[in-house]
């Protein structure tokens, strides 16, 4: 089975084979890869002559993979996830990097503020957090208060960027 | 006679001591936040109560909470583990007033050792070395400047009421004195609720040894040899191992009589551990006392020989300790990597999430002391410590490669480890030189990157899995799972013909 694999930036074409499968030529594929399903979290893997034991765990947000003592967290090429907040659009939008409780709001809506201005303080595994407005504008809405438990990607603050 | 303990602590180390309790035939009690109704040390324990929301301060910190939960369940002792009010002398007071049994020291105790500056006026009265310091009484610039002065350029910061790297900084000259001093006492203030300091001389490329103590409730006391744990992050301890390179039998011999002195001024009881700073020069300086047992406590449990906990019962129920200083010996190597769920790419950020799969590794002479199991959230109100692994070997480069199998065999996905950072520390020649100072990770490893290569690795084997084995539609937040699929699902070799 043809399929992509992405490394280090590029994408490179794969050969994928059920074990003991492998076909007399590789083709052109860049990889040729054979695999067997050990268990619902375990395969064995034959990437070119390198053998390779993994334990892989899928989720929406892409595959967990460790393999000697490295985790990696690969994104689904289908999907294309990413986790990163497009900033290209406004209003501009203040998020948390990691799930975390919110400690101090530190404006008010209708407050203008400067870029970089201290908006929200959250508070995570005992370390505090500044988030700041990437640029100045005025503070157009606030969707939290002190004690709420927050997550990357929800919106905490909206600031309309100055004309 | 101890019937029935209740663990004012979780994860990990209320894990570990329930099991030493289980095997002596006493009862066990968990206490438990709304955020850790999951956890593993509550389905482990005999009986559990809940104590409230997941903020410390409302459950793991409530005193009253946990004094109602030990009277609903009938407990008779109270184990604090460490960190929470393992140190806080008015928990241990008020233990003992509502009679029950405190597993650790008195009060007094306590309270005396947990001040830094009594702390180092008992050490100074046991006749031990202390870094020459001096106390302060306030933030006055020029009483800062003539104790600095007095000192010796460049001195530490430090604060009376704290630990842990809070309320500490390093001062080169005059220059900065005045405004580091005023942000450590600010620091300390909002870590301890004491914003008082102290100004130390600062002793280059140190390394950080400290001896395991014990007491009895007879005036007994012995020394467990001691613990190497200068591989160290932003203060924060990482890697530790028994014996310590640094050390030789003179030098043990003195480090422990010290520590025993120290611990017999203070009228110290059940499990303890005296730090000291070592210089270049092979001088040894007491630098404080941690009254609980300790995090990497197990380092000394394999190489000595012996269970603490076990011990801290046993204590606490005012039996003499079972053995005298001679008998008393270390034997080969052991080792402690501490494996937080911490991002080493990004600065070591927390990484919560779900533990998707947890592996513990095993084999001869591994121990993995975890207090998380595959499908639990890590909460964010706490330190983020998922497990310690600890390795014995007859000698230290054994049990270097040990400690390295071990931590490619072990698996965790779901959150980030520092795994393949330890691995290559490890493996790393300063580390098998025994160059073991302080400063050693910001030198070697400052600019550290997880490999290419493991890259390469893992985007095939994702490639694979998408191919092969179907999506669990277990989220890494807080989506309910929906179940994995089972084995009989997917064993086997995958059918490509279509």
């Amino acid at each position: 089975m043809h399929t992509k694999v992405r490394i280090g930036g590029e994408e490179k074409s794969a050969l994928l084979h059920g074990w003991g499968e492998r076909p007399a030529e590789g083709g052109d594929a860049d990889v040729v890869i054979e695999a067997e399903v050990l268990s619902a979290e375990r395969m064995r893997l034959r990437i070119g002559q390198r053998m390779v034991n993994v334990h892989v765990v899928r989720t929406p947000e892409g595959t967990w993979v460790w393999h000697d003592g490295r985790a990696r967290l690969v994104p689904d090429e289908d999907t294309g996830a990413t986790r990163r907040i497009r900033q290209d659009r406004g209003p501009v939008v203040v998020t948390p990097p990691m799930p975390s409780t919110v400690v101090r709001v530190m404006v008010e809506v209708g407050q203008h503020v400067e870029a970089n201005a201290p908006l929200v303080v959250v508070s995570a595994m005992k370390m505090e957090t500044t988030l700041r407005a990437p640029h100045a504008g005025i503070v157009s809405a606030i969707h939290t208060q002190p004690g709420a438990a927050v997550r990357p990607g929800e919106v905490l603050v909206d600031v309309t960027p100055a004309l | 006679m101890i019937s029935k303990i209740l663990v004012a602590n979780r994860g990990e180390i209320a894990v570990r001591v329930m099991r030493t309790a289980a095997e002596m035939g006493i009862a066990t009690v968990a206490v438990y936040s709304e955020a850790d109704a999951g956890a593993r040390h509550v389905h482990e324990a005999d009986e559990a109560v809940c104590i409230g929301p997941a903020e410390p301060t409302a459950s793991y910190l409530a005193i009253d909470k946990i004094v109602q939960a030990a009277r609903a369940t009938g407990a008779d002792a109270i184990h604090p583990g460490y960190g929470f009010l393992a140190e806080n002398p008015g928990f241990a007071a008020r233990i003992a007033q509502e009679g029950l049994t405190f597993i650790g020291p008195p009060a007094a105790a306590m309270r005396d050792l947990g001040h830094k500056t009594t702390a180092r006026q008992i050490a100074a009265r046991a006749g031990v070395p202390v870094i020459p310091g001096m106390t302060l009484s306030g933030v006055d610039p020029a009483e800062l400047r003539d104790a600095a002065d007095a000192v010796g350029y460049p001195v530490m910061i430090k604060a009376s009421s704290g630990g842990g790297g809070k309320g500490m900084r390093l001062v080169q000259d005059a220059d900065e004195l005045v405004d580091a001093a005023r942000l450590a006492s600010s620091e300390a203030a909002s870590a301890f609720g004491d914003g008082s300091i102290y100004v130390e001389k600062a002793i280059p490329r140190p390394r950080h040894i400290e001896v395991q103590v014990f007491g009895d409730q007879h005036g007994n006391h012995v020394h467990l040899f001691e613990r190497e744990c200068s591989i160290q992050r932003r203060h924060q301890k990482i890697v530790e191992e028994s014996p310590s390179t640094a050390l030789n039998d003179d030098l043990r011999r003195r480090m422990g009589d010290a520590a025993i002195a120290v611990a017999r001024e203070a009228g110290y009881v059940n499990a303890g551990t005296v730090e000291f700073l070592f210089d270049a020069s092979g001088q040894f300086y007491f630098l404080e006392v941690n009254t609980r047992l300790q995090v990497e406590h197990p380092v000394t449990e394999m190489v000595v020989g012996v269970d603490l906990v076990r011990l801290q019962i046993e204590v606490a129920m005012g039996r003499p300790l079972p053995f005298r200083q001679s008998e008393l010996s270390q034997r080969g190597h052991a080792m402690e990597c501490r494996i937080y769920a911490e991002d080493p790419e990004n600065d070591f950020m927390p990484s919560p999430g779900k533990v998707l799969l947890v592996r513990a590794p095993d084999g001869p002479f591994v121990r993995f002391d975890s207090g998380i199991l595959s499908g639990q959230e890590v909460p964010v109100h706490y330190d983020p410590i998922l497990a310690k692994l600890v390795v014995w070997a007859e000698s230290r480069p054994a049990a270097i490669q040990r400690m390295i199998r071990a931590l490619r065999q072990g698996v965790i996905l779901g959150v980030k480890t520092p795994v393949e950072f330890l691995i290559d520390v490890l493996s790393s020649k300063a580390f098998a030189e025994g160059d073991t100072h302080t400063d050693m990770l910001a030198r070697h490893f400052a600019q550290w990157k997880p490999s290419a290569d493991g890259d390469e690795v893992a985007a095939i084997a994702a490639a694979a899995a998408q191919i092969a084995l179907p999506k669990t539609r277990v989220s890494s937040g807080t989506g309910e799972a929906r179940g994995i699929p089972s084995p009989w699902e997917t064993l086997g070799r995958f059918d490509l013909v279509r």
